[in-house]
């Protein structure tokens, strides 16, 4: 009895017109997509908003399906994907919307406070195995080092910038979320793992690398290594390669640009890409 | 009139019946053909050891990952079928009615419980308890062996009793009356319910080989070969559980999935089919 | 000898049951919390309700059960009374096999299939089409069962009395309406658990709306359970407690119907 009700709900809703919008990628961008749906709902109720946040890949490989509207991504493409874009007679629109540094972090337990670019390289690569091979001072307990999956945009960025190419070492843990991250370096004292500095909280402990801290001003000069800019992709030939001017993606862009949306940016932890005063 | 209805009526359930053959051979068929790219590209370095899908030069090597799932599968299983015969003995010698309606009622609920629930719990409680205990991390072997015995326990068990149950009484008060005591008795009966019983242990083994989100969730992440109980490993499923979301559909990557998935089918379509053959040829054994 | 069984046999009954309470008793203070079962979830899951992913489920459910029951009913019937000897252990072994496939094969062939192929995408549609797959072979392999299970004489007099095929079936469908019953509480309640094959084929993390048209992705419980747990932190963690305390307390609804149903049947 119930569900047949519920099935007359649904055939009446589908006679409901709505305009879909379907976001998907990165995990790093989305807290600040979270926040930007939420506004957007607001601003424009007649629009359906769905979110997804698996990793920059799967946005970027939504968009080339044809199965998502905007694809966020903390990482530019890959030169297979634009020869795949250009095969297929498509064009990706990048748009910077926030910038972000990739934080070392580990449990606040642990004394260190700085590593270098090449011990990372070494710990992820399974040279290092343990503490007291980084800094004799630290305990001889093996290293329980995280990572991004691959769908991950940071993780793609840290096989560039610290692996430099490298295969990933096989104990490495790989995980599907930077919160999952975060989780498990609060609760593990000989945990390391890397994420978007919007994720740090005061439960860990985010590490110099090369004696440069995260911090925005070093974000912004250039001067903290492990930079880089977030994205948000949308398929221009769905538009007949001309700027959308009156649908819902055209609607959605102007508002992650203009000053309300940087805001958010910021609100999310990261550093907005245009100014955020009116 | 009548007999157009009756006809009417057959081929309709003809069809429904059809569909489901044809749904078998579709997955079979569907499976296959988008793993033949693959299996053309890769070839046997398939089964070579490191998977590396999203580098410049990708390796495709599913063997530790097989390897993982074939021993925490193992290791999984024979704690399971230990467990299980013993509470499946106790409750149909020695157990009072009181009791074994407890036990049942409660292993009938756990049975329920959803998969991606018992993996929450396995993060949420089990993972801690595994840190403090010295674990170098959580998620990993233990957790994920003790989360899926929690899953396939109940039915071991209740499949095993219901075949001790079954043994007929003159089997085992024959077995008394020549002297043989409690001990020799079960030997007497579990030999005479050992259809249903092996019945029972395929179908956990195939079921713990197969089972996705429990060990997506607390195995763990890395592609270690397992060495100790608190290593992290990657089960196949939860290769492909984790990988599916972010592949481009088609690519070779996807391709190599898809490869995984038509082993899974295999190797659980081989279980199945060695249990009934088993099971039949027991059962004849038995008959006589 | 009998203490060492004794023994076993309590520790598991103890392990089992503080899985049921750890899971359920935390997550029900949950419940009360206004707008827990109405509100859609808001600020990354750390406030508002599951409603979104109750819906998902339910509307999930019912199409389900829409495409199941003629399918699996009319196969069952079909095996059970229609076929050959040979056909139908055919059919039987076919149902069991595939009953033995791991969901997330079912999953694999709903991706390259309905999504793919058919061209349906992540989709309401497309996850329920997949889980009917995986539904319909449950439910002919225990449906089967209590239709054979009505005794020949029933049958004999019934035609006796100058009843054709279709009239005598569904005398059978009549007298073993509990036993199918039950089959179709199961099923759902599989149906209703399963999260490999719909994370694949249907779900999202976040929607802002309930899904408008088939062709909308959808939240469910389970995959907000997996979503929330792997992706969100310890703020949101209660919201996946409270979805967990809620699917466990369903299925143990569905299995206590289930008893009784059994009881009655065995008079």
């Amino acid at each position: 009895m119930r569900k047949s009700l519920l099935l007359l709900i649904l055939v009446i809703a589908t006679l409901i017109n709505a305009e879909t919008l379907v976001i998907k990628g990165s995990n790093t961008v989305y807290p600040i997509a979270q926040l930007w749906v939420e506004q957007f709902q607001k601003m424009y109720p007649n629009v359906t908003a769905t979110l997804e946040g698996a990793g920059s890949s799967t946005g970027i490989s939504a968009l080339l399906n044809g199965t998502c509207d905007i694809a966020n991504s903390s990482r530019f493409l890959k030169a297979g994907e634009v020869e795949q874009m250009h095969k297929n007679s498509r064009y990706f629109v990048p748009l910077v919307i926030a910038y972000d540094g990739i934080a070392v972090i580990v449990n606040p337990n642990l004394g260190i406070d700085s590593i270098s670019i090449e011990t990372l390289n070494k710990i992820y690569t399974g040279q290092i195995t343990e503490w007291s091979q980084v800094d004799p001072k630290l305990p001889k307990k093996t290293i329980a080092a995280y990572s991004r999956n691959t769908a991950s945009g940071t993780f793609e960025v840290w096989l560039e910038k610290v692996l430099k190419g490298e295969k990933l070492s096989p104990r490495i843990q790989m995980l599907e979320s930077s919160q999952a991250e975060i989780e498990s370096v609060a609760k593990n004292q000989y945990a390391i793992a890397y994420t978007g500095m919007g994720y740090v909280t005061s439960q860990v402990k985010a590490l110099k690398v090369e004696g440069i801290d995260p911090t925005i001003e070093n974000v912004l000069s250039g001067k903290y290594p492990l930079s880089r800019p977030l994205f948000v992709f949308f398929d221009l030939s769905r538009f007949n390669n001309m700027w959308p001017e009156n649908n819902v993606i055209a609607d959605y862009i102007r508002f992650i640009l203009s000053p309300e949306g940087q805001k958010l940016v910021e609100k999310a932890g990261y550093i907005p890409a245009y100014g955020t005063s009116k | 009139m009548k007999k157009i209805g009756e006809t009417l009526f057959k081929s309709i359930v003809f069809t429904a019946a059809i569909l489901v053959a044809a749904a078998l051979f579709g997955i079979i068929f569907f499976l296959f053909s988008e793993s033949l790219r693959a299996m053309k590209e890769i070839g046997w370095d398939l089964f070579s050891t490191e998977w590396f899908p999203v580098w410049e030069k990708p390796d495709f090597g599913i063997r530790t990952m097989l390897l993982n799932s074939i021993i925490l599968t193992l290791w999984t299983s024979f704690v399971v079928f230990s467990i299980g015969i013993i509470v499946a003995l106790y409750l149909h010698s020695y157990a009072n009615k009181r009791e074994k309606e407890l036990m049942l009622r409660v292993l009938e609920y756990v049975s329920g419980i959803p998969s991606v629930v018992l993996g929450f719990f396995g993060i949420v409680i089990v993972a801690p308890i595994l840190l403090k205990a010295g674990a170098w991390t959580g998620q990993n072997f233990f957790n994920a062996s003790f989360m899926l015995s929690v899953l396939t326990l109940p039915f071991m068990i209740s499949l095993s009793y219901q075949s001790l149950e079954k043994v007929p009484k003159e089997i085992s008060e024959a077995a008394v009356s020549i002297g043989a005591r409690d001990f020799a008795v079960m030997i007497v009966e579990l030999r005479y319910a050992m259809p249903g019983i092996v019945n029972a242990m395929m179908s956990v083994f195939n079921r713990i080989f197969g089972e996705t989100m429990i060990v997506l969730m607390v195995a763990g992440g890395s592609n270690l070969l397992v060495r100790s109980f608190f290593d992290p490993i990657r089960p196949l499923t939860a290769t492909l559980g984790s990988e599916l979301g972010e592949v481009e559909v088609k690519s070779l990557h996807y391709s190599a999935l898809f490869f995984i998935g038509f082993l899974l089918l295999a190797i659980s379509l081989a279980i199945t089919l060695l249990t009934n053959y088993i099971v039949r040829w027991r059962e004849r054994w038995i008959r006589g | 000898m009998k203490w060492f069984f004794r023994l076993t046999s309590y520790a598991v009954l103890i392990l089992m049951f503080s899985v049921i309470v750890l899971i359920i008793l935390p997550g029900v203070r949950y419940f009360f919390r206004p707008g827990f079962f109405t509100d859609f979830p808001r600020a990354s899951m750390t406030e508002g309700g599951v409603f979104p992913s109750i819906f998902g489920s339910l509307i999930l459910i019912s199409l389900v059960f829409v495409i199941v029951i003629p399918v699996g009913l009319l196969g069952s019937i079909f095996i059970a009374e229609f076929s050959s000897k040979r056909l139908s252990v055919v059919l039987q072994s076919l149902a069991g096999t595939m009953n033995s496939i791991p969901s997330i094969v079912y999953g694999l062939f709903g991706l390259s299939f309905f999504c793919v192929n058919l061209g349906l995408r992540t989709s309401l549609i497309s996850a329920s089409l997949t889980l009917s797959t995986m539904a319909i072979p449950f439910f002919i392999n225990s449906a089967v069962e209590f239709l054979r299970s009505v005794p020949k004489e029933l049958r004999e007099g019934v035609i006796a009395l100058g009843a054709n095929r279709f009239e005598t079936t569904l005398m059978v469908i009549r007298s073993s309406k509990n036993g199918l019953l039950t089959t179709l509480m199961l099923t759902l309640g599989r149906a209703f658990s399963e999260t490999a094959p719909i994370l694949i084929t249907g779900a999202v993390f976040y929607a802002t709306k309930l899904p408008s048209k088939l062709t909308d992705p959808i939240m469910t419980l389970p995959t907000s359970i997996y979503a929330i747990i792997m992706n969100l932190g310890e703020t949101a963690r209660w919201m996946a407690q409270g979805m967990a305390s809620m699917m466990t307390l369903v299925m143990i609804v569905i299995y206590s119907i289930v008893q009784i149903l059994r009881r009655r049947t065995n008079g």
